[in-house]
């Protein structure tokens, strides 16, 4: 057997002499490495600042620890089966990027109508739970990163009640892969709405009591309030979608512009920040949140009048030419082309697939919204100091498994 | 859906006479030869398509021009987004001095599919670089073989694999 493929060679004295001729070339001598394993850069990501003295002169980012080559794998799988994949590029909020895959098939089948209303609200209310779980994992890193450690155990012990919550409907916890092409896997289990119900009953006060601890505390204010300012113009020069682009004043919502499953059927606001700083885009976030809460109820309150008996899944008008199955297996695309998106809590994730008919997508491609957040990162961080670097990090929120695929 | 209509664009078809306007009830796309490509996307963000959405291309090895390059724009004041498609043997504009997003978009691009872009200074393979064989994602890339003895000894990051900060 060949071992080779196991190890990573060791540098050669060459290797190091040209990395060491490279080094000297650069603006600043101390060079700060940061990542590609640390707690800080959330994900396997890593960082170099070039400093002089606490200033960084120079950000450069290196990705690429995470790429597993998902569109390409794309292409050789049949599209229900690419759903698990949906799953594990941003992993806190597969239930989003299933729901923006399914609909981007069912788009490009033409059987956005045919998904029976209960499946639609379900998805909807799946998704904005996985939202507020989301949301719950950044508050608690971003607080513990600015060295509010109270704050994230609040919000895990929060999280968890909505991981249980999922677990009891999905079967799962993390890789969720619930919606399927044509509705969702199963129908709630007996007693979901009444604990979902209860949830969202809470939820609101715990949230305000995390509002007071942190929104006008001193330390916060000063670590956050006028760091890592993002104006408008940079918002589309930048590519950037999500809390991020609506905390600088752009009110770029998918859910609002292209509305899918049952967004078009419930209120919510979209919250928009005035100075597109750090503080900001915590605001907007912990806001979102709230709004979550508001289309969940929504949602409960449709499905509770819904009869046990309807159905969650699309029934195909000719299976001959359209077969659909919660399997998906012989489901046959039609040629076309497509590209949707679905609104995401890191932003827009975009699927553009061509199909030149068959089983299997000619080409995918992913617009991961973490990637084009991501992008702005070095702007931010130049002269900028040391610390400001993990504020404004988590205050884009990027998720690794996303940005590389 | 909020693609945008062919009445849009008709000032467009004016200026650029090469310009095929192509409204499908899932995609509006542009077609426009690479050499009018910069102009056109540049006559777009001063339309209003100034929100950079995405980039890339679809391989078609058995075609020639092979690869298809795509835009994706978004006009946030009117709520419409297009799509402006190009063919290409193997090189591109940049438009990284449109959008900077672009140049991350580019960057992915040149790694997977080995795609040029013309006027930029930046050379990164940003996902994959030395650790398996540039365009990988190609269509004719045989993707069950993986080369061996090819992973990245990590001290050779510097220049190769990084986006430049400024």
């Amino acid at each position: 057997m060949n071992y080779d493929r196991m190890h990573t060679p060791v540098p050669t004295l060459e290797d190091l002499e040209i990395t060491e001729k490279r080094r000297l070339k650069k603006k600043a001598q101390l060079v700060l490495n940061w990542g590609p394993l640390h707690p800080g850069t959330h994900g396997t990501m890593w960082f170099l600042f070039d400093l002089e003295g606490e200033r960084v002169v120079q950000c450069d980012v290196i990705l690429g620890q995470l790429h597993r080559g998902v569109e390409k794998l794309a292409e050789n799988e049949m599209y229900n089966q690419f759903l698990v994949y949906t799953d594990r590029m941003d992993y806190i909020s597969a239930l989003c990027s299933n729901q923006a895959w399914v609909v981007a098939v069912e788009r490009l089948l033409g059987i956005e109508d045919l998904v029976p209303e209960k499946a639609k609200y379900i998805r909807t209310m799946m998704s904005e739970l996985q939202r507020i779980n989301s949301h719950l994992l950044w508050l608690g890193t971003y607080a513990l990163d600015i060295g509010a450690l109270t704050i994230f155990l609040y919000a895990f012990k929060e999280r968890e009640k909505i991981m249980d919550i999922i677990e009891g409907i999905t079967g799962a916890r993390l890789t969720i892969s619930y919606p399927r092409i044509g509705g969702v896997r199963m129908d709630l289990p007996e007693g979901a709405l009444e604990v979902i119900k209860a949830f969202v009953k809470r939820f609101p006060k715990e949230l305000k009591d995390w509002e007071t601890i942190l929104s006008r505390n001193r330390i916060w204010l000063r670590r956050n309030v006028g760091v890592g300012i993002i104006e408008k113009e940079d918002v589309y020069y930048y590519g950037l979608t999500g809390a991020v682009a609506r905390a600088s004043g752009v009110p770029y919502d998918i859910r609002k512009f292209e509305p899918y499953d049952a967004y078009p059927w419930v209120e919510f606001d979209v919250p928009v920040g005035e100075n597109g700083d750090v503080y900001d885009r915590y605001l907007v976030r912990l806001e979102e949140m709230r709004q979550s809460i508001r289309i969940i109820e929504q949602c409960v309150s449709k499905l509770e009048k819904m009869p046990k008996s309807a159905p969650f899944f699309a029934e195909s008008p000719d299976p001959k030419k359209l077969k659909l199955s919660l399997d998906g297996i012989g489901l046959k695309v039609p040629e076309g082309e497509i590209y949707s998106s679905g609104e995401n809590p890191r932003g827009e994730l975009g699927f553009y697939i061509y199909s030149t008919g068959g089983v299997k997508p000619y080409r995918v491609k992913i617009r991961p919204g973490s990637m084009y957040n991501l992008c702005i990162y070095p702007k931010l961080m130049k002269d900028r100091v040391i610390a400001d670097a993990v504020a404004i990090l988590a205050s884009l929120d990027p998720v690794v498994g996303e940005i590389d695929r | 859906m909020p693609w945008a209509k062919e009445e849009d664009f008709l000032e467009l078809k004016k200026k650029f006479k090469d310009l095929q306007i192509e409204v499908k009830p899932t995609i509006t796309n542009l077609h426009i030869p690479k050499h009018e490509l910069i102009e056109l996307l540049k006559d777009l963000k001063q339309m209003g398509y100034k929100l950079f959405i995405d980039h890339s291309v679809v391989d078609f090895p058995e075609r020639s021009p092979r690869f298809q390059a795509f835009y994706i724009l978004y006009n946030v004041d009117e709520r419409k987004r297009v799509v402006v498609k190009t063919w290409t043997d193997g090189t591109l504009p940049s438009i990284e001095k449109l959008w900077f997003a672009g140049k991350w978009a580019e960057r992915e691009c040149y790694d997977m599919f080995g795609i040029k872009y013309e006027g930029t200074k930046t050379w990164c393979a940003p996902l994959c670089g030395k650790l398996i064989s540039i365009t990988h994602s190609g269509r004719t890339f045989p993707w069950k073989v993986m080369p061996t003895n090819t992973f990245r000894p990590s001290m050779k990051f510097c220049g190769v694999i990084t986006y430049r900060g400024s």
